[in-house]
């Protein structure tokens, strides 16, 4: 009888109880896209983060307190060995050497230069007519094996310009779009490659590609083969990081734990991708920024079933103090309100559960490009563009925050009405 | 009575007369960096060096010959070990240029890489670039004196006239000798002690006190130290007009 009744009401202000559902159809469907779109982000953050340290990660114990310096001399040798062992342990798939440095990387423009026989004497000319018009850039570079990375860092998907490494690559560079950009140079350029580790020492490279992270960290990295950074920085066979891949992410920390049960790496520094301080950055930022847009799409959506709700209880005192006086109890009375509530709560839910989906779906496939101001600072190469990922566990959280919003919000006037004396309530014109 | 007068009056005057000479002796802290930058100068030196470099016990040895002219130009080329062989630098008053023959280009030493070590050293490529005219860019203030292995030394104190300077303070024993800087200290504007120099086997060179051997600390570099020693030296040498020259660098001969 209470639920007829409840939704002849909902029934006799059709404008309004459509509008109370729209607020709830948008929240709901705005809390399951967000939700996506921010387990979008963070999928693909933590995926970038995870190609930067692998599923685990070994360093030299005394690396990371130095590694602003970039310390090379707190590498890990015999790297050769080390990766056969390791790939004795069960459950790795690969074990991948990189060694990480600074450069300068210097392009000479020899057309500016005067050849001797034109009889210029050397005192009336610049630097740029005897040795060429330079342009110097100092950048972080890194040094990997082309070959096994390929399918792990997929470097050649952002490569803009040229191509990637060659299978057995030796003085071939691919610079970061940021750091070819200041450099004035493209693909097919030779450069020279400095190191002033030990002092200065060079290689000469071509540049073979141009890549383009969308991040503008990671936009000034030079990327070198391993053997290429080996030679210039004369580390033969030692790496500064060592990624060790496994089953998954997921399985990071089991893997973590035969590692170091193996005694391989007993004098190395090992941390599973999720204890590297970058990780629980990400991950309490992500925590932080879903805990706001609930805030504010559950205060929306709240505020404004709350306001329909109250206007629904003041329109209709005389109609509630009559029905007091018939003899309904002040309990059925708010029951009445609840009921109308979820009902549009219910069908609220459910339409914005659809649309929602639908619109996910699209993100999921098509992705949402967050404009390069977005993910240029951030420290971790990310693109611009997310994708988003609708869980079971979002489609969940937002019907679940759309019916308790529905139900609370309408909770309050509902007791208001209930509590109102019948003769005051026919008074009330 | 009148001879005690005499006598007490000629005492008197050579007591003036002492002290008087005795401040004629003691030279302005001007003065002293002045007669250090003379002695320290030359027209044109060649000499043969050898770079010890010494950090956590374990010692870098690097050969190299070097031509100069004054304090302003220098050419310098590394002739050990193999990974430096063919090395050169270049300075030019305040340019310095560095010849790499792995790609056979020069590389201008200038901004960030100014404050880098030289071949993995204590000397920094700004230390390279230093002028002797110290005068100009520093007041001195005589501290006063003390005694470097023994020798008699006054200790004079140079503060920057500007902000620009690499280091915003310097310490330096002069040995009263010699006027030779034997020993040197370099300070950030923190007053953090940044680089100690000592020199010394001072020898004589073709008439004139030279000191062969020189020691730099970086400070920031822990068990670090460089060592760089010079033999065969000769000063003021005819030398061809190339010898300075950015195309001859240019060239690697």
């Amino acid at each position: 009888m209470l639920l007829r009744y409840a939704w002849r009401n909902i029934s006799r202000h059709p404008t309004r109880s459509a509008l109370t559902t729209f607020a709830v159809i948008v929240s709901v469907a705005m809390l399951l896209v967000g939700h996506a779109m921010i387990e979008g982000l963070r999928a693909h953050v933590v995926s970038e983060f995870a190609k930067q340290t692998g599923d685990v990660r070994l360093r030299h114990p005394d690396y990371e307190k130095e590694s602003r310096f970039d310390p090379l001399e707190y590498n890990i040798d015999a790297f050769g060995a080390l990766h056969d062992r390791l790939m004795g342990v069960s459950g790795v798939r690969q074990v991948l050497g990189r060694i990480q440095f600074r450069v300068m990387v210097q392009y000479t423009d020899e057309s500016t230069i005067v050849p001797e026989s034109a009889g210029i004497p050397e005192d009336k000319l610049t630097d740029e007519q005897i040795f060429g018009r330079k342009v110097v850039e100092f950048a972080p570079a890194i040094g990997f094996e082309p070959a096994p990375e390929r399918e792990v860092s997929r470097l050649q998907d952002r490569i803009v310009d040229g191509r990637y490494f060659s299978d057995d690559a030796e003085n071939e560079v691919i610079l970061g779009s940021d750091l070819a950009r200041r450099l004035g140079i493209k693909s097919g350029v030779d450069v020279q490659i400095v190191s002033y580790r030990k002092g200065v020492s060079d290689i000469g490279a071509q540049v073979v590609g141009v890549v383009d992270y969308g991040n503008r960290f990671a936009n000034r990295l030079a990327h070198l083969p391993l053997k290429t950074s080996a030679k210039l920085l004369e580390m033969p066979d030692e790496v500064t990081d060592v990624l060790v891949l496994g089953p998954g992410l997921d399985a990071a920390g089991a893997l973590k734990k035969r590692l170091v049960d193996s005694g391989h790496v007993s004098t190395l520094e090992v941390k599973a991708w999720s204890e590297i301080g970058m990780a629980r950055l990400v991950s309490t930022i992500f925590s932080v920024v879903l805990t706001i847009l609930l805030f504010f799409i559950v205060a929306v959506a709240g505020v404004n079933l709350l306001n329909t709700m109250m206007m629904t209880v003041l329109e209709r005192q005389k109609e509630i103090g009559v029905l007091l006086a018939l003899g309904m109890k002040r309990l059925s009375v708010v029951k009445v309100f609840v009921l109308e509530a979820l009902a549009f709560g219910v069908v609220g839910c459910i339409a914005g559960a659809a649309i929602g989906s639908a619109v996910a779906r699209y993100l999921h496939e098509n992705g949402i490009k967050l404009g390069e101001g977005t993910t240029r600072k951030m420290f971790v190469p990310v693109s611009d563009t997310v994708h988003a990922i609708p869980t079971v566990t979002g489609l969940f959280f937002a019907v679940g925050v759309g019916l308790a919003v529905a139900f609370l919000g309408a909770l309050g006037p509902a007791i208001r009405a209930s509590r109102v004396h019948p003769i005051e309530a026919m008074r009330n014109k | 009575m009148n001879r005690r007068r005499l006598l007490g009056g000629l005492a008197a005057a050579a007591a003036l007369l002492l002290a008087s000479l005795a401040h004629a002796e003691a030279p302005t802290p001007e003065q002293l960096v002045q007669k250090m930058d003379e002695v320290m100068t030359f027209k044109t030196r060649v000499t043969d060096a050898t770079l010890n470099v010494t950090r956590d016990g374990k010692t870098d040895t690097k050969t190299l010959r070097i031509w100069n002219r004054g304090w302003d130009d220098s050419y310098s080329e590394f002739l050990s070990p193999a990974r430096d062989k063919g090395v050169k630098y270049l300075k030019l008053e305040k340019n310095l240029y560095m010849f790499l023959p792995s790609t056979e280009k020069v590389v201008k030493i200038s901004g960030h890489l100014l404050r880098q070590s030289v071949m993995d050293s204590d000397f920094s490529y700004e230390d390279m670039l230093e002028q002797r005219a110290l005068l100009q860019d520093y007041d001195a203030k005589l501290l006063g004196e003390d005694k470097v292995d023994g020798k008699p030394c006054w200790i004079v104190d140079l503060t920057a006239k500007n902000p620009g300077q690499t280091y915003a303070r310097r310490k330096m024993w002069i040995a009263q000798d010699t006027y030779i800087p034997v020993k040197a200290e370099r300070y950030a504007q923190s007053g953090l002690l940044l680089k100690t120099l000592t020199m010394s086997d001072v020898t004589d060179v073709g008439g004139r006190k030279f000191p062969l051997r020189m020691v730099m600390q970086d400070a920031a570099r822990k068990g670090s130290q460089s060592e760089f020693k010079m033999a065969n030296m000769q000063f003021d040498l005819a030398l061809p007009d190339d010898t300075f020259s950015r195309r001859r660098l240019m060239k690697g001969d």
